[in-house]
C-alpha cells in the first residue's frame, strides 16, 4: 500500500524533484562562480578577512531557495488532494488516514531533507575551496535555520491547504509567519549558534500539525 | 487520540507566535527612549556637568545645583571636549591648572576606548592576521596569510588556503620557547589596518598564562605578560593608540576592569563598582589633565574622574525609572504572562528565550481562565470535561492561551 501511495507522490511531485535539481544545483554554481570572482577581483586577505570581521555569509542568494522550494512542494503535493475532494478515496483505502497522511507528509519531508543535504554538501564544498575549515563550519551553522525554514514552511503550508475551513488557515498562517521569521532574523554567520537547538525542537513540533486538519478534513468540519 | 494531541501542538505553536508578535506591537506601541543626562566634568569648574534633550531638538544645560547655561557658555566649561568651538572663538585657554593646552596636545592626549555587552556576546571565528609591527613604510600592510591557534600555530595562506609549514614552525616554536601551552583559550587584537601601528596579539594559553605575541621584521615576538593567571579574564580590548599610555582593556568574569600598561603590563585596576559586563557600555575617556570612566545600562549611570595617574578624585552616580517600573511595563506584565525574547541589544546572537513578566502576569491567567469558563460554556456551549487540557493550556499562558483554546476549537472526538 505504501509503495502505490509512494508512486502515487511521485508522480505530484517529480516535476517539483527536477525543477528544484536545476535551482539547487544552478544556485550552488552560481555561488561558486560568485566567490571565485571574489578572489579575482580582490586580494584573497581582503575577502577572508571582510568574510571573517564582517561574518558575511558567502551564500546569500540561496537563502530563500529552499523555503520557497518548501511552500511549492506543500502546494504541488496537497492542492490536487483537495480538487474536487479526491482525497477523500483515501478514506477507502486499507490503510488508516492518519497513517496516510503522516506517510504523505514523510515523503516530502524526506525530498526536503534531501535537498538540505545537498545544499549543505555544496556550500561545503565550495566553503572548502576557498575558505578555511572555521569559516565553512560557521557557514554551515549560518545554512542551517534557512534549512530548516523549509520544512517548517513545508508542514505549515500543508496544513493550509488541507484544512477546509478559512479561520483555521488564518490561524495556521498567524502562527507560521513570526516562527519562520526568527529563523531569518540574522544574516550573519554564527548568530543561531546556541538557539539553533531551540528552533529544532519548536520545529518537530510542526510534524503533528497535519493530523488536526486532516481530521477535520474528514470529518466534514467546519467550525 | 492524535487529532486532539495535534490540535494541542497547535495551540502549542499559535501560543509560541502569540508571545513573539504581541508582545512586539504592544512595545511598537508604548516603547519610548529613556531621558537620561549626558554627564561631563568640566576640568574649568572643577565639577560634574550635564545636558539634557528637551522636545524637540532644544537641550537643556546645567550642573549639579540646577544653574543652567546657554549653550555657548556651557561649551567654554569643557574644553577637552568642544576645545573646535573654543579655538573657532579664540578662547581656548593656554593651559589648564598649569597644563599647557593646544589644540594638538588636546589632539594628542585625548582617547576613548569603549566597549558594550554586545562586544562580549558576538560571534567570532579565530582567524587572524598578523601585521608586521616594525615595517619600514608607514601604513600597516595586510598579510599574506591569517593565523589560527589550536594545537599549534598555524598560518593559512589566502591565496591557496594552505598551511604554511614553514613559518607555522617558527611562530610555534617561538610560542613554546616562550613557555606556551596549547591550546589557546582566547586570542584577541586589533585586527585592522587603520591604526597608528601593531602590537599584535594577547593569547591565552591552556594554564589561563596571557601571551603577547606580534611580528617583528618577520620574526616571532612572544613573552609571558606576568598577567595573573587567576584573574578570570573574560575579555580583552587591544586599542593600539598614540598615547601609549596602555594596551587595552581587560573584562574580568566577575566584572572588573582593568588597563594593561603599555610598557611592563602592569595593570591599573579602575573603579568600576556595579558595572555589569553583560548589561552596561562602558568607556574610558582620557583628555590631557583628566581620566573618566562611564558606565551606564538603562536603570542608571555612573561617571568616575580620576586623575592622569588613575587617583580617584571625584564620582557621580544617577539612575532612572527602569523599563520594569514604567506603568506599561506593568500592562503588558498582566496582560502577557510571558513573551519570547529573539533579539537583543545585549547580544548579538539570535536567541529563543522565554522571559516570564512576573507576579503581575497572575492576573492575566485569572482573566484568562474566567473568559475561557464562561465563553466555554455560554457561547460555545462545549463540554468542559471532555477539553479539560484546554484550561491547563491557559493556567501556564494566560491570555495568549484563551486566545488559542478558542480559536482553534476542540472538535466533536471520535
Amino acid at each position: 500500500m505504501y509503495k502505490a501511495i509512494l508512486y502515487k507522490e511521485w508522480i505530484k511531485i517529480r516535476w517539483w524533484v527536477i525543477g528544484y535539481l536545476v535551482v539547487m544545483l544552478g544556485s550552488l554554481i552560481y555561488i561558486g562562480l560568485d566567490v571565485r570572482q571574489w578572489f579575482e577581483m580582490n586580494d584573497a586577505i581582503s575577502v577572508w578577512l571582510y568574510v571573517i570581521q564582517r561574518s558575511v555569509p558567502f551564500f546569500k542568494s540561496i537563502k530563500f531557495v529552499p523555503i520557497l522550494a518548501g511552500i511549492l512542494l506543500a502546494i504541488i503535493q496537497f492542492v490536487p488532494e483537495m480538487v474536487k475532494k479526491r482525497y477523500r478515496l483515501t478514506f477507502h483505502l486499507p490503510i488508516h488516514e492518519n497513517k496516510s497522511l503522516i506517510f504523505m507528509s514523510f515523503v516530502g519531508l524526506g525530498m526536503i531533507a534531501l535537498f538540505s543535504i545537498l545544499a549543505l554538501l555544496g556550500l561545503a564544498i565550495i566553503g572548502s575551496i576557498y575558505f578555511p575549515r572555521e569559516v565553512s563550519v560557521a557557514s554551515l551553522l549560518t545554512m542551517a535555520p534557512w534549512l530548516l525554514a523549509s520544512f517548517v514552511a513545508y508542514l505549515g503550508a500543508s496544513a493550509i491547504t488541507v484544512d477546509p475551513s478559512w479561520k483555521y488557515r488564518i490561524v495556521y498562517a498567524v502562527l507560521l509567519y513570526p516562527i519562520i521569521q526568527s529563523l531569518f532574523l540574522g544574516g550573519n554567520l554564527g548568530l543561531y549558534r546556541f538557539s539553533l537547538i531551540r528552533y529544532i525542537l519548536l520545529s518537530l513540533i510542526f510534524i503533528l500539525v497535519m493530523l488536526f486538519p486532516g481530521y477535520r478534513l474528514r470529518k466534514g468540519s467546519r467550525l | 487520540m492524535i487529532p486532539k494531541i495535534s490540535r494541542y501542538a497547535i495551540i502549542v505553536l499559535f501560543i509560541v507566535a502569540l508571545s513573539i508578535l504581541l508582545p512586539n506591537l504592544y512595545w511598537m506601541i508604548f516603547d519610548k527612549p529613556i531621558q537620561a543626562p549626558m554627564v561631563f566634568y568640566s576640568s574649568i569648574k572643577k565639577d560634574f556637568l550635564f545636558s539634557r534633550n528637551r522636545s524637540g531638538n532644544e537641550s537643556e544645560y546645567f550642573d549639579k545645583e540646577r544653574n543652567t547655561f546657554d549653550r555657548k557658555t556651557f561649551r567654554t566649561f569643557l574644553p577637552f571636549t568642544y576645545y573646535g568651538d573654543l579655538l573657532k572663538w579664540n578662547i581656548l585657554p593656554d593651559n589648564i591648572d598649569g597644563v599647557p593646552i593646544s589644540y594638538s596636545i588636546i589632539r594628542n592626549k585625548s582617547l576613548n576606548l569603549s566597549f558594550e555587552p554586545k562586544d562580549l556576546n558576538t560571534p567570532v571565528i579565530d582567524l587572524y592576521p598578523l601585521f608586521e609591527s616594525q615595517s619600514e613604510f608607514a601604513r600597516l600592510e595586510l598579510p599574506d596569510e591569517l593565523f589560527r591557534v589550536c594545537t599549534s600555530l598555524e598560518f593559512i595562506d589566502a591565496e591557496t588556503n594552505k598551511i604554511v609549514p614553514a613559518k607555522s614552525k617558527e611562530f610555534t616554536h617561538a610560542l613554546s620557547d616562550a613557555g606556551f601551552q596549547f591550546p589557546a583559550k582566547y586570542i584577541t587584537g586589533n585586527p585592522t589596518t587603520k591604526k597608528p601601528f601593531d602590537e599584535g596579539y594577547f593569547i591565552i594559553d591552556a594554564m589561563n598564562s596571557v601571551y603577547h605575541l606580534k611580528q617583528i621584521k618577520g620574526q616571532p615576538f612572544c613573552v609571558n605578560t606576568g598577567i595573573p593567571t587567576d584573574l578570570n579574564i573574560r575579555f580583552i580590548m587591544v586599542q593600539e593608540n598614540s598615547m601609549k599610555e596602555y594596551l587595552g582593556a581587560i573584562v574580568t568574569k566577575t566584572n572588573e576592569i582593568y588597563l594593561i600598561r603599555y610598557n611592563n603590563y602592569a595593570l591599573t585596576k579602575l573603579p568600576v563598582d556595579g558595572y555589569i559586563a553583560d548589561k552596561m557600555v562602558f568607556r574610558l575617556q582620557c583628555n590631557p589633565i583628566y581620566r573618566m570612566v562611564k558606565y551606564y545600562d538603562d536603570k542608571g549611570l555612573t561617571y568616575t574622574v580620576m586623575d592622569s595617574n588613575y587617583n580617584y578624585i571625584d564620582t557621580y552616580q544617577t539612575s532612572w525609572t527602569p523599563r520594569e517600573e514604567w506603568t506599561s511595563s506593568k500592562i503588558a506584565a498582566i496582560v502577557f504572562p510571558f513573551s519570547i525574547e529573539r533579539t537583543s541589544k545585549n547580544y548579538r546572537y539570535i536567541k529563543f528565550k522565554f522571559v516570564l513578566n512576573g507576579k503581575l502576569s497572575l492576573i492575566g491567567i485569572l482573566l484568562g481562565l474566567i473568559i475561557t469558563y464562561f465563553l466555554k460554556i455560554y457561547l460555545y456551549h462545549e463540554k468542559l470535561r471532555n477539553n479539560w487540557f484546554d484550561f491547563i493550556i491557559v493556567l501556564f499562558s494566560g491570555l495568549f492561551g484563551t486566545l488559542a483554546v478558542l480559536l482553534i476549537r476542540p472538535e466533536p472526538w471520535d
